[in-house]
C-alpha cells in the first residue's frame, strides 16, 4: 500500500488552525523568509523548474503563468488572486486547507506575490464556506499583525496585502475569468479568452489566478527547492495531490498522495473499497466536468498527462465511486441537470444545449435499455458541437462525461 | 509590409493586406468574407455571445470568435469550410428552437436574414423542435412610451445592454436570470418605471424585433418607405445627424446616422421622437392678416403686400431706425443670412438680433474679448477624451444629451468630472466633485479657484508668457485681484467648503488635458460676462486652452445659435464676425450685395431686449420676427407683450400660431426643417446639411422665398436665388471663415470652420497657434465679485432659477406637438426644497402662486432636494406657467443678457 505524503497538507492536524504562533512554531513562514532572501526572478525560475501544475482542474503549469504575469506587469501593479470558490461537485480539498491550516495558503500567496511583484491579492472564497471565511480572515489579520503582510513586510522592502471576498454563489464564478468579473463587482459572466488573466486580469491588469491547493504547495518548493519537489510524483506531474474520495465507499474523505498513485489504491486502500462490497460500476474522476472510468479499469496511474492520453481527466481531484447498484443514466441525468442549472446563458450553444441535454438525459432514464445507446450517441454528437462553439469551459464540459460514458460504459447504461 | 500599419494575412488561401490591430471580423468582411454575426456591433465592446463569427486561426486551439481577435502579421485564417458552416448552422438552428424570428415589415430582423442564408427558413429544414419556453415566463413589455420589448424575439446578444451602457452611458438595462431564463430587464421591473429616458439607442442596435419602436408601428412598412433622407436634428446645438424615413409623404421614423460626426448614430429622445410636429394639424397653412382686430386667411400676395406696406410706412414716417427684426436660431444659415440682408438692405438698419442674446451673449462677449472667438474651441469628441471636464452652470445631460454621452463615456474610461452648479442636475451622480455655490456667486468662486491655482503653483507660466498679452506682468494684476478671495471668504459668499474648493481646483488644474463646458447658469445673469471672464482667467492661468484636448465649449441651446451669428444675424457683425461699424467692411459687403455703401447703416444696431425696450418706448414701430417666440422666451414678458402690441406693424413668420404670432398684423406660414434645404452650424462649428424630406402643408412656404418676396415688395430686393445652395455660395463669399465650403463638400459630412479655402480640411481645435484676437494673444480680464442687484429679502424670500428639461424644448411649440415627448413630460412645476415647503405648510403636488416684483403665475409644487433651501427652479417651456413673467429685464451691462437665473420671489398657496 502506497503511503500518504503530505506537502500541501503538511501542517494539517499539527497546528491549531486559528493560531499563527502554532504555525510559526511548527516551522511556518520560514519558507517566506527563504523566498524573500532571493531575487524575485530567481524565485520564478525555481517555481517553474519544480514543474508544479495548477490544482484547480486544468493542470496548467503554474510557473509558466507566473512568468508571463511577471513579464506582463513589469510596469504596472499586478495582482494575485486565489480561487477558493471550490464549486466542483465532489471536491472539498480547499476547505480542508482553509479550515485546517489557513496560514499555508496565506504564506503561499505571499511567496507567489513576491515572485511576480504583485502589490495586492484577493482570496475569493465560496460563500457557503463560512468557517473557511472566518479562519482565513483571521489568518490574514494575524499575518498582518505579525508583519508578514502589509507595508515593507518582514523588513524586506516589499509590500503586499490580501483582501478576502465572498463568492457570488455560482459554479461558473469558479472559472477564472468569470471570477475576475465577479471580483470587480460585475455580474458573473465569463470573459472572452484570450486574453488570459496573466495578460489582462483584475481591473485590466495582469493577474495570477491560482487554486488554494496550488498556493499551498509553494512554501515547500520555496524552502526545499525544485529538486526536492521533482523527486515526488511523476515526470509530467511532479509532487503530490489531494484527492477527494466520495460516493459509495467505506471511508469517504481526502488523502494527499504522490502523483502516479493508482486509482485502485485510492478506491481500495484509502477509501476502503465499495460500501457493502463488490466492484464499482464506475468511478467519476474530476466532478461534473469529469470523466467516467469503468469499475474494471482501476489500474490507472493518477497523473495529468497519463489520464489525458486515455481521454480521461484528473480535474480537481474528485474521485466519486458509483456502487454496483447505481444507475449510470440517473447519474448522467443529474449531471446534465447540474449544467443546465449552472449555464449562465450568455452564449447560444450552451444556453440551449445544456437545456436540451438535460431533457435528453431525463429521457435516458425512462427509455428502454436498447434505445439508450442511440440516444446517448446523439447526445454526444450534440455535446461535441456545443463544446466546439461555446464561449467558456462550462459549455465545453458536458461532452466529457458523455463521451467517456459512451466510449467505455455503453453496456452499463 | 507596404503601407504603414498594414500587414499581410491569409484568409481561405487568399493573401491580402489588413490593418494591424483591426478586428479580424471587420478585416475579413472588408476583404469580402461575409462572416455572419449577431452580437457584434461596431460601437460595442466584443461580447462573444452568439458564436456565429467563429473561424479557425493557425496556432490557436479550436474555433475562435473573429469578433474578439485582432489582425496580426502572418495570421492564417479559415473563415469558411464545411465544419465552420456546419457549426454556424447548428447555432442558428439551436437559436430557432428558442427564439421566434421573422419580421412584419416594421423592423429589420438580422436573425431572420441569417436563417434564410443558412437554408433554415423552412421549418422542415430545422433539426431541433421548439423548446417550451413557458417556464421562462416571458411577457411583452409595452410600458415605455417609445418602445415595445418582446422577449420571445430576444436572441440575448447583449447589444441593447451595451448600447445603453457603453454608447449612451446610462446603464438602464441588464440581463437578468441565467441559462434559458435569461431575460433583458430595464431597471428593476418594467421599462416604463425604469430610468430609461427614451433615447432609443437600444432600438437602433437591437438586431431582431425584440426591441421595436412603438410610435407609428401600425403605419410604417419598411418596404414602402420611399426615402431615407439624411439631415440634421432641429432641436439642440449638438447637430445630430439623422435619417428621416418617409412613407406616404410623412416622416414615420427617425434613425441616427452611424459613423458620422458629431453623434455617430446616437440621438436623444427629442431627436428620435420629436419630428411629429411637422405633420401637426395645427401647422400654419395659410397666410393670415389682421382685420378689425382679428386674424383672417389671406393670399400670399395680400399678406406680403400688407407686410411690405406696413414696413414702408414706418420707414417713411419714422426712418429706418424704427424697424427691427428678430432672426432665428431655429432657422438655417441661409435663412438667417437672407434675413439680416433684408434688415440691412430693405429695412436699412442694423437692428437685427435673435435669441442668442438670451442665452450666451455674455459668454460671447467675454470669449471674444479674452480669446477673440466665441465659438466652442474644441470638438465634441474632446468631452470624452479630456482627462478632466469642468462643467459649470450647464445641465448637460438634459440639455445636450448626446454631448453628455461623450462625457459619460469619458468618465467610464477614467476621466474626472468637476461640476459646479447650485442645482442638483443629473450629472451630479457622475461628478468626482460637485461644488454647490449659492446662485449668482460664480465670480467669487472662480476667483477663489484662481487664487488657489497661484498659491499651489499650478499655473502654466510658460503658457502665460507665450500666449497671454502682457505675459506675467498682466498676470500680476490678476494675482493682485484674486488675492482677496481666500477660501474663508469664498465660503462666506458661496457656501462652498474650502476642502472641496481645493479638490475641484486640483482636479482641473493638474489634469494633463482639461475641457470646460459653460452653460446658461453662468451666462444668464446680470454679472454673466464677469462670470465668464473669471472662468477664462482660471483657464488661462492653468494654460488649459490652445492645445489639443484643452479648451472651452459653451454648448448651444438651439440647433443653429452658432450659425445665425456666423452668417451675420447680429446688430454689430456682418457675416463672419466682421464689424459692421467699419467702413472698409461696409464697402466690401455693399459690393458683394450690389448696393451703394451709403445705403448700409454704419451705426450699431439694437440687441434683442433693447429692441423690445425701444418698442415699448415707441422708438421701434415695425418688426419682422422669423421663427421666434419672444413672448414666452424673453424676460419680463408682460413688458414684451406691451411692446409688441404698441407696434404699427408686426409680421411673424412661423410654423405654428405662437403666442407671439397671435399678436401679429401679418402671419406668414413657414416651412419646417423637414421641408427645406439648408444648413445648420452646431456647437462645435460644424456646418451640417439640412435636407428636404416632405412637402410643406397647405400653402406654407420656405423662409428663403418669403424673405426674397418681402424684400422685392419693399422695392429693395435682396437677390433672387435658385435655391439654398446659391445662398450658401454667397455666404461663403461674405464670410471668410466659411470661404472653402459649398454644398458639394458638405454633402460628405459636416466640416468645422474656419475653412477658408476649398482645400482646407476644416478646424477641429481652435487656437493651436494663435488666438483670434488682433495680436494673436489671449488676455486676462480680472473682475471682482458683485452682489446681485435684486436680492432675496423678507418680502421676497426665495431666489428663482429657471431652465430646461430633457423632454421639452424652448417654448415647446415643436416638442409639445410630439406625442412621445408629451407623454414623458407635459406639466409645468416649480421645485422647492422639502424643508422650505414644510415651513410654509405646503405639500407636494399642491397649486402655488409664485410672485416676483414684476408679476405672478400659478403652477404645481414639487418638493425636491435638487434645489437648495431658499432656491426654486422652474422649467420655462410651459405657456400656462410662463416663468418669464417673473424674470427681470435688467441687463448685464456688457452683453445685454438678462438674468433668467435669478429673480427674488415669494410663494403662497394658490
Ligand atoms: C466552470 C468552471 C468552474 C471552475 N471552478 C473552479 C473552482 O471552484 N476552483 C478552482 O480553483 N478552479 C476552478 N476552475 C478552474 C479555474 O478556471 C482556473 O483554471 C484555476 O483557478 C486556475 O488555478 P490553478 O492553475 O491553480 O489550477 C473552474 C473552471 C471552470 C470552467
Ligand atoms: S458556455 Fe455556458 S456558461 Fe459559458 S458563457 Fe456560454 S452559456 Fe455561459
Ligand atoms: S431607450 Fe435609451 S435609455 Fe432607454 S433603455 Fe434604450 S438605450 Fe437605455
Ligand atoms: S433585446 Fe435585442 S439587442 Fe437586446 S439582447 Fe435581445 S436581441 Fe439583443
Ligand atoms: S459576433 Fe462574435 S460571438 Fe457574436
Amino acid at each position: 500500500m502506497p503511503e500518504e505524503r503530505r506537502i500541501a497538507l503538511s501542517y494539517l492536524g499539527r497546528v491549531e488552525p486559528g493560531s499563527i504562533d502554532d504555525y510559526i512554531a511548527a516551522g511556518g513562514y520560514a519558507a517566506l523568509k527563504a523566498a524573500l532572501a532571493r531575487q524575485p526572478d530567481e524565485l520564478v525560475a525555481e517555481l517553474s523548474a519544480s514543474g508544479l501544475r495548477g490544482r484547480g482542474g486544468a493542470g496548467f503549469p503554474t510557473g509558466r503563468k507566473e512568468r508571463s504575469t511577471a513579464q506582463a506587469c513589469e510596469e504596472c501593479d499586478c495582482y494575485v488572486v486565489c480561487n477558493a470558490d471550490e464549486g466542483e461537485p465532489g471536491t472539498f480539498k480547499d476547505r480542508v486547507i482553509m479550515e485546517g491550516e489557513p496560514h499555508v495558503l496565506v504564506e503561499g500567496m505571499i511567496i507567489a506575490a513576491y515572485a511576480i511583484g504583485a502589490g495586492a491579492g484577493y482570496i475569493y472564497i465560496r460563500g457557503e464556506y463560512s468557517r473557511s471565511i472566518e479562519l482565513v480572515g483571521k489568518a490574514i489579520a494575524d499575518a498582518r499583525q505579525g508583519g508578514f503582510l502589509g507595508k515593507n513586510l518582514l523588513g524586506s522592502g516589499y509590500s503586499f496585502d490580501i483582501e478576502l471576498r465572498r463568492g457570488a454563489g455560482s459554479y461558473l464564478c469558479g472559472e477564472e475569468l468569470t471570477l475576475l468579473e465577479s471580483l470587480e463587482g460585475k455580474r458573473g459572466y465569463p470573459r472572452i479568452k484570450p486574453p488570459f488573466p496573466a495578460e489582462v486580469g483584475y481591473r485590466g491588469t495582469p493577474t495570477l489566478v491560482s487554486n488554494v491547493e496550488t498556493f499551498a504547495n509553494l512554501p515547500f518548493i520555496a524552502e526545499r527547492g525544485a529538486e526536492a519537489y521533482l523527486a515526488l510524483g511523476t515526470p509530467s506531474s511532479p509532487g503530490t495531490k489531494i484527492f477527494c474520495l466520495s460516493g459509495d465507499v467505506e471511508k469517504p474523505g481526502f488523502v494527499e498522495v504522490e502523483f502516479g498513485t493508482s486509482l485502485r489504491s485510492l478506491v481500495e486502500d484509502f477509501a476502503g473499497g465499495v460500501r457493502g462490497g463488490g466492484r464499482p460500476l464506475a468511478v467519476l474522476l474530476g466532478g461534473a466536468a469529469g470523466t467516467f472510468v469503468p469499475g474494471e479499469d482501476l489500474d490507472l496511474p493518477m497523473d495529468f498527462d497519463g489520464l489525458r492520453k486515455l481521454g480521461l481527466t484528473l480535474g480537481s481531484g474528485a474521485v466519486m465511486v458509483l456502487g454496483p447498484r447505481r444507475s449510470l443514466s440517473a447519474m448522467i441525468s443529474s449531471m446534465m441537470d447540474f449544467f443546465r442549472h449552472e449555464s449562465c446563458g450568455k452564449c447560444i450553444p450552451c444556453r440551449v444545449g445544456t437545456h436540451r441535454l438535460a431533457r435528453a438525459a431525463a429521457r435516458l432514464v425512462e427509455t428502454p435499455k436498447a434505445e439508450r445507446k442511440m440516444l446517448l450517441g446523439s447526445m454526444v454528437a450534440e455535446a461535441r458541437l456545443m463544446a466546439s462553439t461555446s464561449l467558456c469551459p462550462l459549455g465545453q464540459s458536458p461532452v466529457l462525461p458523455l463521451e467517456s460514458a459512451f466510449a467505455r460504459l455503453q453496456d452499463s447504461l | 509590409m507596404t503601407e504603414a500599419g498594414f500587414v499581410e494575412i491569409v484568409i481561405d488561401g487568399r493573401t491580402f493586406l489588413a490593418r494591424e490591430g483591426e478586428l479580424l471580423l471587420v478585416a475579413a468582411r472588408e476583404a469580402g468574407f461575409p462572416i455572419p454575426s449577431l452580437c457584434w456591433h461596431r460601437k460595442l465592446s466584443p461580447t462573444g455571445a452568439c458564436r456565429l463569427c467563429v473561424v479557425k486561426v493557425e496556432g490557436s486551439r479550436g474555433l475562435v470568435t473573429s469578433c474578439s481577435i485582432y489582425v496580426k502579421a502572418g495570421m492564417v485564417v479559415t473563415a469558411f469550410d464545411e465544419e465552420l458552416e456546419e457549426a454556424r448552422k447548428f447555432i442558428l438552428d439551436y437559436l430557432l428552437s428558442e427564439v421566434d424570428c421573422g419580421t412584419d415589415g416594421t423592423f429589420r430582423d438580422e436573425f431572420a436574414e441569417l436563417v434564410e442564408r443558412y437554408g433554415l427558413a423552412e421549418p422542415s429544414a430545422r433539426r431541433f423542435p421548439k423548446l417550451d419556453m413557458a417556464e421562462a415566463g416571458r411577457a411583452v413589455d409595452s410600458s415605455s412610451p417609445v418602445l415595445t420589448f418582446d422577449p420571445s424575439r430576444c436572441v440575448k446578444c447583449f447589444r441593447c445592454v451595451k448600447a445603453c451602457a457603453e454608447v449612451q452611458g446610462k446603464g438602464v438595462l441588464q440581463m437578468a436570470e441565467r441559462g434559458l431564463r435569461s431575460v433583458i430587464l430595464a431597471g428593476t421591473g418594467t421599462w416604463g418605471a425604469s430610468e430609461c429616458d427614451g433615447c432609443g439607442e437600444c432600438i437602433q442596435l437591437c438586431p431582431t424585433g425584440a426591441i421595436v419602436e412603438k410610435p407609428h408601428r401600425g403605419e410604417i412598412d419598411l418596404a414602402s418607405v420611399e426615402a431615407h433622407v439624411p439631415t440634421t436634428c432641429p432641436y439642440c446645438g449638438v447637430g445630430c445627424q439623422m435619417e428621416l424615413l418617409v412613407q406616404d409623404g410623412r416622416i414615420l421614423r427617425v434613425e441616427g446616422i452611424e459613423g458620422k460626426s458629431p453623434n455617430d448614430g446616437r440621438l436623444c429622445v427629442k431627436g428620435r421622437f420629436g419630428s411629429d410636429f411637422v405633420h401637426s394639424p395645427e401647422r400654419l397653412m395659410k397666410p393670415l392678416v389682421r382685420e378689425e382686430g382679428r386674424l383672417r386667411e389671406a393670399s400670399w400676395d395680400e399678406a406680403l403686400g400688407r407686410a411690405a406696406e406696413g414696413f414702408l410706412a414706418v420707414k417713411g414716417k419714422y426712418g429706418s431706425g424704427a424697424l427691427a427684426g428678430y432672426s432665428s436660431a431655429k432657422c438655417t444659415n441661409e435663412e438667417n443670412y437672407l434675413f439680416q440682408k433684408l434688415v440691412r438692405v430693405s429695412f436699412g438698419t442694423n437692428n437685427v438680433d435673435y435669441c442668442t442674446r438670451l442665452c450666451h451673449a455674455s459668454t460671447v462677449t467675454a470669449m471674444l474679448k479674452a480669446i477673440g472667438d466665441a465659438a466652442g474651441s474644441n470638438s465634441i469628441e474632446d468631452f470624452e477624451t479630456a482627462d478632466c471636464l469642468l462643467v459649470i452652470g450647464d445641465n448637460l445631460i438634459e440639455t445636450h444629451p448626446v454631448t453628455a454621452t461623450y462625457v459619460k463615456r469619458g468618465k467610464a474610461a477614467g476621466s474626472r468630472i468637476v461640476l459646479i452648479d447650485p442645482k442638483e442636475t443629473p450629472l451630479a451622480r457622475y461628478a468626482d466633485i460637485w461644488l454647490r455655490p449659492r446662485l449668482g456667486t460664480d465670480v467669487a468662486l472662480l476667483n477663489g479657484m484662481t487664487r488657489l491655482v497661484i498659491q499651489r503653483g499650478w499655473i502654466d507660466r510658460d503658457f502665460i508668457e507665450r500666449r497671454v498679452h502682457g505675459g506675467m506682468a498682466s498676470f500680476a494684476q490678476l494675482e493682485a485681484l484674486v488675492a482677496a478671495y481666500t477660501p474663508e471668504r469664498v465660503l462666506g459668499i458661496t457656501g462652498v467648503a474650502p476642502s472641496d474648493l481645493v479638490e475641484a481646483t486640483r482636479l482641473y488644474a493638474t489634469a494633463p488635458t482639461a475641457m470646460i463646458a459653460t452653460g446658461m447658469g453662468m451666462s444668464q445673469q446680470t454679472t454673466g460676462t464677469h462670470g465668464v471672464f473669471s472662468l477664462m482667467n482660471l483657464m488661462l492661468a492653468c494654460g488649459k486652452i490652445g492645445k489639443q484636448g484643452c479648451g472651452i465649449d459653451p454648448p448651444r441651446g438651439q440647433n443653429n445659435v452658432q450659425g445665425a451669428t456666423d452668417v451675420g444675424a447680429s446688430p454689430i457683425y456682418y457675416p463672419g464676425y466682421i464689424p459692421s461699424s467699419d467702413a472698409v467692411n461696409r464697402a466690401r459687403i455693399a459690393r458683394l450685395w450690389g448696393v451703394d455703401p451709403g445705403e448700409l447703416s454704419g451705426s450699431r444696431g439694437l440687441t434683442t431686449i433693447e429692441i423690445a425696450k425701444a418698442a415699448h418706448d415707441g422708438q421701434i414701430k415695425g418688426m419682422l420676427i422669423m421663427g421666434e417666440n419672444p413672448l414666452i422666451t424673453d424676460p419680463n414678458s408682460a413688458h414684451v407683450e406691451e411692446a409688441l402690441r404698441s407696434l404699427d406693424i408686426l409680421v411673424v413668420q412661423d410654423i405654428f400660431m405662437t403666442a407671439t404670432a397671435a399678436l401679429a398684423d401679418v402671419v406668414l406660414p413657414a416651412a419646417s426643417f423637414a421641408e427645406k434645404e439648408g444648413s445648420f452650424t452646431n456647437s462645435d462649428r460644424r456646418v451640417l446639411r439640412v435636407r428636404r424630406a416632405v412637402d410643406s402643408p397647405g400653402e406654407a412656404r420656405e423662409d428663403l422665398w418669403i424673405l426674397q418676396e418681402l424684400a422685392k415688395r419693399m422695392g429693395r430686393p435682396i437677390g433672387s436665388y435658385a435655391g439654398a445652395s446659391e445662398v450658401f455660395d454667397e455666404i461663403a463669399q461674405a464670410a471668410p471663415i466659411l470661404g472653402g465650403l459649398d454644398y458639394q463638400r458638405l454633402g460628405g459630412g459636416g466640416i468645422q470652420w474656419p475653412c477658408p479655402d476649398s482645400k482646407h480640411p476644416g478646424t477641429p481645435t481652435l487656437f493651436l497657434d494663435r488666438f483670434s484676437t488682433e495680436d494673436g494673444l489671449a488676455s486676462f480680464n480680472p473682475v471682482d465679485y458683485e452682489e446681485q442687484s435684486e436680492l432675496a429679502d423678507s418680502a421676497w424670500p426665495f431666489v428663482l432659477n429657471s431652465g430646461r428639461i430633457l423632454y421639452q424644448y424652448h417654448s415647446a411649440t415643436m416638442s409639445r406637438r410630439c406625442p412621445v415627448l408629451v407623454e414623458y413630460a407635459n406639466e409645468a412645476y416649480v421645485l422647492m426644497h422639502p424643508a422650505d415647503a414644510a415651513r410654509l405648510g405646503l405639500s407636494d403636488g399642491e397649486r402655488v402662486r409664485i410672485s416676483s416684483r414684476r408679476s405672478s403665475i400659478e403652477t404645481k409644487l414639487r418638493c425636491s432636494e435638487e434645489v437648495s433651501a431658499g432656491e426654486l427652479f422652474m422649467p420655462f417651456h410651459f405657456e400656462e406657467s410662463p416663468v418669464n413673467r417673473l424674470t427681470r429685464d435688467e441687463l448685464d451691462p456688457h452683453s445685454k443678457i438678462a438674468p433668467f437665473k435669478y429673480s427674488a420671489c415669494k410663494v403662497e398657496r394658490a
